[in-house]
């Protein structure tokens, strides 16, 4: 219930005390008569000309509206304003604190559904995605924020806050508000903007005020034909001084700002918006940004945090939509910004400690913020205030001003003016870990998407869902060098929404270059890990488990040169499927060289063989999908082999790919067909086939996929997991249970992609269980100096750890997780 | 005979615009102190009763139910025979605030309430205050449906001083404390959601408030503010008395005008109309401070472009826009209700208005409207582009600056030139044009 335009109410606040002398300080130092000009509440004349800015002053009418980009190394801010009180103590939850349950009865949060920070601390059941950036050192929680004698009232507090600025003077204005006095006018221009219907205090300067956008669609004054343009120059024509007093003049010239403004950010509605307001803010949030208009500081809120009575009705919803807004800005802000904005959540106070007998809590003091963004250093700063010796009413001690919170934000992300916009100076908390842009690199992943759900594998029949040669999936033209595609998978080409996972064979072709491809969940930054390092003049195919990410998408990162890509969808990974793994020691179902499997002989030209897979190899009859490695050695020609389940069409979609004379493995996911049988079919020249069983699906097999982030678990060149050392002929082991999110018991297989970079001699790499034989099958084949990745579904030993066997000369090696197989 | 300015301002103020039938009825008066006693008596409007859909709740229809109260009262606002008893209710409204979207979720409730700001609207200050703290739709909105001794709620307690009556600073945290203990056990039953006392929820130990230790009553806190503690009472007048100054003359009125006001307040024992009376017959009231005084709020610009074009709200979405345009009725956007002025005008508020005035113009198109005294919409081209732009603005009741005027003949000059002269383009971006106009957002 708190006021989008706090202006008035602190001047009511003021004018309440009839009596007193207009320009006597009144409590905190504002004068009656700053609050009156603050508002235009009658002080007459020049005294305007601060607060309304540009359209008070007769006559100053902009001509030019165009926010410049902003610079490489300036920051963004975003606010989040929780209007009504937003009840701390449940948002940062003292769980381990006995008071907390005995003060709160009937809405503390239990225990074992808080997301805990530490043994004392955690965050609302609701903040899943703010308590995984939390985890990955992007939130700083300052707890115990406040200011000296506080007020109670909503109107007065968030006055406070917005204004930052105690001492006697001019205080019609808010920090933001004079931020954006001390810039120039090419950055002031456009430099602050209220997603709202309204322009709040603190986004009210002295000189300047920021801009109201509509959170509603497209503005009018975006239209472009002559007779539109026509009409928007004769209501800017209006703009001016007419001489019928000062609200007349303002309205004109608010018209003609909300005219420019409306051509400069149309762009950003030009797509639709998410039905919930806070999710739809945060949307316009990032667009604006990606759009790179000139914002500096963009103001959001959030209302109802006024929980007196029924709080539990209405706060974890409250929760779960500030968490949802975040998570989905951070999915839509562009890479090129993410390094350069830092989010700031702020409400008027917290609330009582003791909840009332309805279900709620009153009006409060010192509360906790979240600082939030790629740049800030993760963790807890301030005090909890304590919660001893507290009885009904009684309030919470702040520990940290408020001012420190902002102050560090103007200094060390906002290009400073800290001491001179609050007006003395507070200590710098130091929540930031560099300034905001290019320097330094890198910066953290902005996105670290929740723990995924153990997931069962639903396969499919191989399905092509973009060919970038020729346009299948909407492109026709190679990634080219360093860019990332973002492609989404996850509801559409039959594979829901909820999968968490999806299988897709990845082929490239037509590099210009060795290069590597990395395929990531959306949102998320791209980690140090490939799928495929393609090498021009062959087609090279790789099994990737890509964990999907917002909007269900992966991304797609190309490093050198460009390169063409082609993916054949063959199962997906979700929550809903029983169909779990039975791992099988590897067994060889097939070798045309010797006739297992009942074939002997190359496979000719566009000849196909069904081979039996069910039932055989430690097969369950009911398995309705096979893991296999498959190998092609002594092709004639460039060819490539098609694995799909028997009786069904086959389809366009290549499993292997072959050069002449060179032996080419790759792990194979294919749905069983007809009769337990899986059709094996080759393009061209002829080939022998290898193929091996890692493991089959089916029904109520209790092992379920849960997939992590792609991160690199093993690299001899640099020492990651192993010696940094070439692996002569033997193996190495390499532990797995209990790193990199790996539980440390329970997982029954984990799914690497291993890469063999560059062999002193030809060579084969086999993975298998610590603590058994090895088995004679390959997981991948390389020639001299080759760099060749392949997917392996690694059993682990009683140790947990796998085996990684050099057949030949030394070899450097590198594996990458990408999620494992528990239950 | 009354000046007629004079009058055309006070009718724009207490009436939302100026009838013409009106305007003659109140110049033909001696003077404007009989006009304003003449906007001031409401048995023109008989006894106003609410349509009986608005009686009761209709949970399958809801939302509905809010968009045709929402509607009825816009309708309500244009139609009275004395418009002031609507603009009054509006005021209360926005003081004595309640709010459907947040809690109350019923429109048989806002309209309960809304009805009582009606009937009150120039009655008793104190009898007032004390319904309203009864009425369902505040018991529900500011907690006190579920205030129980032992654990009182404070919220209706503190905005009843903060906001209602006498404003921050002239009470104290254990003033607030007291006042909530006060008011426990006057709830609501359930489900119906009526006023019910319950001794056993009332905490009947003593209270401190304003320095008296008895055991204090809800209702015995209102009548200490109001009327038994005559510092308190005086703090009230005068801020009730600001309030209604700054919302039909202009923000900010001098200490003087404020006080004097408040002793005839005082003196009437708090009758509103009395107040109203002398307030709308000072000087001050008529000087160019107060002519230029004010911005029209979205629903009284609705207000007036209902009346101007004879489009009912219902027919553009009022309800909705009225939202957009930062002013829902029914739901003032917090307790402390609606600011005014510079808080309407925003590059996002107005992007709402605009987007009406373009709605508003098709509809016009498709009625033919506007242009009936001249055979049709498109005989706009038949008068010089200054005659055009005159008529528009003589249809809207508006009366523009020399800069407006000039802005609009040349744009309606550039529009005729670029199009050939039958073209729809011209006369319907005059429309638009001069409903976003300055002139017709000012009250």
């Amino acid at each position: 219930m708190l006021d989008q335009d706090i202006s008035t109410a602190d001047a009511l606040r003021l004018l309440s005390r009839l009596d007193n002398d207009p320009d006597v300080p009144g409590p905190s130092g504002w004068t009656r008569r700053s609050f009156l000009q603050a508002v235009g509440m009658g002080v007459a004349g020049g005294a305007l000309v601060g607060t309304l800015g540009e359209s008070l002053i007769p006559g100053d009418v902009r001509d030019a509206f165009a926010g410049a980009p902003i610079g490489p190394n300036d920051g963004i801010v975003i606010t989040i304003m929780m209007y009504g009180g937003n009840d701390g103590l449940n948002t940062v939850v003292p769980y381990g604190n006995g008071l907390y349950y005995d003060q709160r009865v009937n809405i503390a949060i239990p225990q074992n559904q808080v997301l805990a920070i530490n043994n004392n601390i955690g965050l609302h059941p609701n903040l899943p995605y703010i308590r995984s950036l939390f985890g990955s050192g992007q939130v700083a929680v300052v707890q115990g924020v406040g200011y000296p004698d506080p007020d109670l009232s909503h109107f007065t507090s968030m006055a406070i806050w917005m204004n930052a600025k105690f001492t006697p003077g001019p205080a019609s204005s808010g920090w933001i508000g004079r931020w954006l006095d001390g810039q120039s006018a090419a950055v002031a221009e456009l430099g602050a903007a209220c997603i709202d219907s309204s322009v709040p205090l603190h986004l009210l300067g002295v000189n300047r005020r920021a801009v109201g956008i509509s959170p509603w669609g497209d503005m009018f004054g975006a239209e472009t034909e002559p007779t539109d343009l026509r009409m928007y120059a004769g209501l800017k024509a209006m703009a001016g001084s007419a001489g019928r007093g000062q609200w007349h003049d303002m309205f004109a010239s608010t018209v003609k700002t909300q005219l420019d403004l409306a051509h400069e950010v149309s762009p950003v509605f030009a797509e639709a918006l998410p039905d919930n307001d806070f999710e739809r803010k945060m949307t316009l949030a990032a667009r604006l940004i990606n759009a790179n208009v000139g914002l500096r500081f963009i103001d959001v809120s959030l209302d109802g945090f006024d929980t007196h009575d029924d709080q539990q009705g209405t706060h974890p919803g409250l929760m779960a939509e500030l968490d949802q807004a975040i998570q989905t800005f951070y999915g839509l802000l562009s890479p090129a910004f993410r390094d350069r904005v830092t989010i700031m959540t702020m409400s008027e106070f917290g609330r009582t400690s003791f909840s009332n007998t309805s279900g709620g809590t009153d009006h409060g003091t010192a509360n906790n913020m979240f600082i939030i963004g790629s740049r800030v250093k993760g963790g807890l700063y301030g005090l909890q205030p304590s919660l001893a010796g507290l009885e009904q009413w009684d309030r919470l001690e702040h520990h940290v001003d408020f001012r420190s919170v902002i102050g560090t934000v103007l200094d060390s992300w906002m290009g400073g003016g800290g001491s001179t916009i609050l007006s003395g100076n507070f200590e710098n908390l130091g929540f930031f870990s560099g300034g905001p842009g290019a320097v330094g690199g890198g910066g953290g992943p902005v996105i670290v998407l929740p723990p995924a759900a153990a997931s069962g594998f639903t396969a499919m029949p191989p399905l092509r869902v973009f060919d970038t040669r020729d346009g299948t999936g909407g492109r026709s033209w190679a990634l080219s060098q360093a860019e990332t595609w973002s492609f989404t998978l996850a509801g559409q080409f039959g594979i829901p929404s909820e999968a968490v996972a999806v299988a897709v064979n990845l082929t490239s072709v037509d590099a210009t270059a060795p290069t590597f491809v990395t395929v990531y969940p959306n949102g998320e930054a791209r980690p140090f890990s490939s799928n495929l390092n393609p090498v021009p003049g062959a087609a090279i195919p790789n099994l990737v488990l890509a964990r999907v990410g917002v909007g269900g998408a992966v991304n797609i990162f190309n490093n050198t040169g460009s390169v063409h890509l082609v993916a054949d969808v063959v199962g997906y990974f979700s929550p809903g499927s029983n169909i779990g793994l039975e791992p099988l020691s590897p067994d060889r179902l097939l070798d045309t060289r010797s006739g297992i499997g009942g074939f002997t002989g190359a496979i000719g030209p566009g000849q196909s063989i069904d081979l039996q897979v069910t039932g055989v190899g430690g097969v369950s009859g009911a398995a309705t999908a096979v893991a296999l490695n498959i190998t092609a050695t002594e092709p004639t020609a460039g060819s490539f082999l098609t694995v799909w389940p028997t009786g069904q069409d086959r389809p366009l979609a290549s499993s292997v790919n072959m050069v002449p004379r060179q032996t080419v493995p790759n792990m194979v996911l294919s749905q069983v067909g007809a009769g337990g049988k899986v059709s094996i079919y080759n393009n061209s020249g002829s080939t022998h086939v290898v193929v091996d069983v890692l493991g089959c699906f089916s029904a109520g097999a209790p092992a379920k996929f849960i997939t992590v982030s792609p991160s690199r678990v093993l690299d001899t060149r640099e020492g990651v997991g192993a010696a940094q050392a070439r692996l002569t002929r033997g193996a190495l082991q390499l532990p797995l249970a209990g790193r990199l999110g790996i539980p440390a018991s329970g997982v029954t297989a984990v799914i690497l992609n291993v890469t063999v970079v560059q062999p002193s001699d030809g060579t084969f790499v086999t993975v298998f269980p610590s603590g058994t034989e090895r088995p004679l099958a390959s997981n991948l084949n390389a020639s001299v100096g080759q760099v060749v990745p392949n997917m392996v579904l690694a059993r682990l030993g009683p140790d947990g750890s796998a085996m990684i066997y050099n057949n030949s000369g030394d070899v450097d090696l590198v594996a990458d997780v990408m999620g494992y197989f528990i239950g | 005979m009354a000046d007629s300015a004079d009058i055309a301002h006070l009718l724009r103020r207490t009436e939302f615009v100026v009838k013409p039938a009106r305007l003659a009825e109140l110049i033909a008066l001696a003077t404007r102190e009989q006009a304003v006693d003449n906007v001031l008596d409401f048995t023109a409007n008989g006894n106003p009763q609410l349509p009986a859909n608005l009686l009761y709740h209709d949970d399958n229809n809801g939302w509905e139910q809010f968009v045709f109260a929402y509607d009825w009262w816009i309708d309500n606002m244009r139609t009275r025979p004395r418009p002031l008893q609507e603009k009054m209710t509006l005021f209360w409204h926005g003081h004595f605030t309640s709010s459907w979207f947040d809690g109350i979720g019923r429109t048989d409730h806002m309209m309960h309430q809304n009805q009582l700001y009606r009937n009150m609207a120039v009655g008793n200050f104190l009898t007032l205050t004390q319904a309203m703290s009864l009425e369902p739709a505040m018991l529900v909105y500011l907690n006190n449906a579920d205030n129980r001794q032992g654990s009182p709620n404070q919220n209706f307690a503190r905005e009843l001083m903060e906001l209602f009556t006498l404003g921050v600073g002239n009470y104290t945290e254990d003033d607030v404390e007291a006042a909530a203990r006060a008011w426990t056990g006057h709830n609501a039953d359930w489900p119906a959601y009526q006023y019910q006392f319950f001794l056993n929820r009332h905490d009947t130990y003593t209270k401190t408030f304003f320095g008296t230790t008895k055991n204090w009553d809800g209702p015995d806190i209102i009548n200490e503010i109001l009327r038994d503690n005559t510092a308190k009472r005086l703090v009230a007048a005068r801020y009730i008395t600001k309030k209604l100054w700054d919302f039909f003359a202009y923000p900010g009125g001098a200490a003087n005008i404020i006080n004097e006001l408040a002793d005839v307040f005082i003196a009437a024992n708090l009758e509103i109309k009395p107040l109203m009376a002398a307030l709308l017959k000072r000087p001050e009231f008529y000087s160019t401070t107060a002519t230029q005084g004010l911005v029209r709020t979205p629903t009284e610009w609705l207000v007036a472009l209902t009346y101007y074009t004879g489009i009912p709200s219902s027919e553009f979405g009022g309800s909705w826009m009225g939202d957009r345009m930062g002013q829902s009725l029914y739901n003032p956007p917090n307790v402390a209700g609606w600011k005014h002025n510079a808080y309407w005008m925003n590059t996002s508020s107005l992007s709402a208005r605009a987007d009406i005035a373009r709605g508003v113009t098709w509809r016009l198109r498709d009625r033919n409207g506007v242009a009936s005294a001249i055979g049709g919409f498109d005989n706009l081209h038949d008068l010089s582009v200054a005659a055009a732009v005159d008529y528009v603005a003589n249809y809207f009741g508006l009366t523009l600056s020399s800069t407006s005027r000039n802005a609009l003949i040349s744009a309606h000059q550039a529009e005729r030139s670029a199009q050939n002269y039958e073209s729809w383009w011209a006369p319907t971006n005059l429309l638009t044009m001069t409903m976003l106009a300055p002139e017709f957002h000012m009250a």
